[in-house]
């Protein structure tokens, strides 16, 4: 598989890091978790840096690390570039240098490379200069060409955005995405955020608690997330807890729902985009709740619900769409077609083609 | 006022002490600069071990330091057989037993600044030139020492002063040999001794001058660097 393979297991400190999972060798990859989840150690991993309890890393199907056949090959000999969280540009060396570093050949040769990178990036007139002289978006797009200078297999890229303001973060992810967009590698990008993930990857995958909870297509994964951590991740504002399952029928203290589908046992939780419930003013209809909030979002209007038990389901309408009054009793109505059912953990997903052709792959 | 010395004063004690100072200070950089690395990165339990006998020297009486060296390098210690078994004679009272028992006199003064230096420096840009397929050797010349300068710096400053200046250790392993062991403290304790106060008082003065001006790049150094730093901020 042209890609990267990873199945790895490692512990430390109290923290266990345990994938299984197949990346594209093509577009960008967004590895989206909490702080602690594991995403960074994931790369550091996969660049050599950090060394598996077992498993194996193969990058092209070239192993890079296989903990049974005793191969590990160092950081040096894999073809990585690696932007970190705070660029860790070279302080003392100029901007060509530090473009330069990774090259081989001659000087002359490397410098001419590096002045092409810094044409590429928009960094001109600023070769001379050190890292320390330059505003956080220049520093990150030397960071970016440093990396990518030699033609890595694979580019894996850490938080890229941290350390940069507010109000320039949308115009950089843009440009990150016309720098990446045709990139014939495999990109794999860390982020807390789910807009950065959104606007610059093709693919999405989902870490909680050292574990890929979730991997596939972005549009597939923001749409049905399967697993609880995914659905907290991508922006699932309405979480209920599944207590019971009979037939296609489910529930728990906030009421019961009928599915168009047969049911999964692992279903934990049933999820529903606040955009697609339907407020119906006849309370009968759906189920029963009581308008707590309504807070108006510039083009949506939210409105906060409380069910039967407390639960609060949150439903997004238009601006202009009738308003209702905090204290009205209506009908909330969840189209079978746009609920999704959510397991705890990776119980019920995992259904990548890529993961399960690493899979085979790796047996 | 100190009288004019009786005698012209002698300056091999003076080039002495420069070349074994030089002397090891080149072996305590090849010892010192992998040891360093070794105590700032590793995890290994035994680097309090490690630590606390590099540190010692600081502690120690130079008298104690000596009399140990002495019992080690001298013909009974083992050290000292060992040496002579290879090279047909003594380690004591000569040049290189000055020069061994300087290593581990200055031993902290070279490992502790380049430790510090290490510890303190960014460690994301050693992994970030891995990861740019740089060697080690690459990696630590072109990226560990230019951040470690300043404790490179350090470490050669301390190194090179504080054997200048060493009497203890020197006198107990070294005697009093002239042009072999005489270095310039030696040198001045004996003016001392035979009263000759006006040579004591021009070498000492020498010292004074050999320490300043080793000194010197030191904090001349990090008052460039406050400027540098007045220049960039706002």
């Amino acid at each position: 598989m042209k890609g990267v393979c990873v199945q790895a297991l490692m512990k430390r400190e109290g923290f266990a890091l345990d994938v299984h999972a197949g990346f594209q060798g093509h577009g960008v990859t967004a590895i989206l978790g909490a702080s602690g989840s594991g995403k960074s150690t994931l790369l550091r991993l996969i660049a050599g840096l950090e060394k598996a309890k077992t498993g194996r890393i193969a990058v092209n199907g070239e192993a890079w690390a296989d903990t049974v056949d005793g191969v590990h090959w160092p950081p040096q000999k894999r073809s990585v570039g690696y932007v970190f969280q705070d660029y860790a540009l070279f302080d003392h060396m100029s901007v060509a240098a530090n473009i330069a570093y990774g090259l081989k050949g001659r000087k002359k040769h490397r410098l001419l490379e590096a002045g092409r990178w810094i044409e590429r990036m928009h960094l001109s007139g600023l070769a001379e200069r050190t890292p320390d002289t330059l505003s956080g978006g220049q520093r990150q797009r030397v960071a970016l060409a440093r990396a990518l200078a030699p033609n890595p297999d694979v580019l894996l890229l850490d938080e890229p955005f941290s350390a940069i303001d507010a109000h320039l973060k949308t115009q950089l992810v843009a440009a990150l995405r016309d720098t990446l967009g045709d990139s014939p590698r495999t990109v794999l990008m860390v982020t807390h955020a789910l807009d950065e993930a959104r606007q610059v990857a093709d693919h999405i995958g989902i870490m909680a608690g050292g574990r890929l909870v979730r991997l596939g297509a972005a549009a597939d994964v923001i749409d049905d997330p399967r697993a609880y951590e995914a659905a907290v991740l991508t922006g699932w504002r309405n979480l209920l807890p599944v207590a019971w399952v009979s037939n296609n029928r489910l529930g728990g203290k906030w009421g019961a729902l009928d599915l168009d589908r047969a049911l999964s046992l692992n279903a934990a939780w049933v999820g529903i985009r606040p955009e697609r419930i339907r407020i119906d003013a006849k309370p009968g209809a759906g189920l029963p709740a009581t308008i707590r909030a309504v807070r108006e979002l510039g083009p949506v209007r939210e409105i906060e619900c409380a069910l039967g038990d407390g639960t609060r389901l949150v439903v997004h309408k238009a601006w202009d769409a009738p308003l209702l009054a905090p204290g009205t009793r209506v009908g909330l109505v969840l189209p079978p077609e746009h609920i999704r059912l959510l397991a705890q953990g990776r119980a019920i997903v995992l259904g990548d083609e890529d993961t399960r052709a690493c899979a085979g792959g790796l047996a | 006022m100190v009288a004019a010395s009786q005698h012209a004063i002698d300056m091999a004690p003076f080039a002495l002490s420069i070349q074994l100072a030089a002397v090891t200070l080149v072996i305590l950089l090849a010892i010192g600069l992998p040891l360093a690395w070794w105590l700032a990165m590793t995890k290994s339990p035994f680097k309090p071990v490690v630590e606390t006998i590099s540190a010692l020297p600081l502690v120690l009486p130079p008298t104690v330091l000596g009399f140990y060296l002495l019992i080690f390098m001298g013909p009974q210690g083992w050290a000292g057989q060992a040496w002579a078994g290879v090279f047909g004679h003594a380690l004591t009272f000569t040049f290189t037993g000055l020069v061994v028992a300087s290593c581990i006199y200055s031993l902290p003064f070279v490992v502790q600044p380049l430790q510090g230096a290490f510890e303190r420096m960014d460690k994301r840009q050693v992994e970030a030139s891995l990861t740019l397929g740089a060697s080690w050797p690459k990696t630590f010349v072109q990226v560990v020492l230019p951040q470690a300068r300043h404790g490179v710096l350090t470490a050669c400053v301390l190194g090179f002063a504080h054997t200048i200046g060493e009497f203890g250790v020197v006198l107990m392993v070294g005697g009093n040999i002239p042009g072999e062991t005489q270095v310039l403290s030696i040198a001045i304790y004996e003016h001392v001794e035979a009263l000759d106060y006006a040579a004591a008082a021009t070498l000492s003065m020498m010292l004074v001058l050999l320490s300043f001006i080793a000194l010197l790049p030191l904090y001349a150094k990090g008052r460039k660097r406050r400027r540098q730093l007045r220049e960039v901020m706002p």
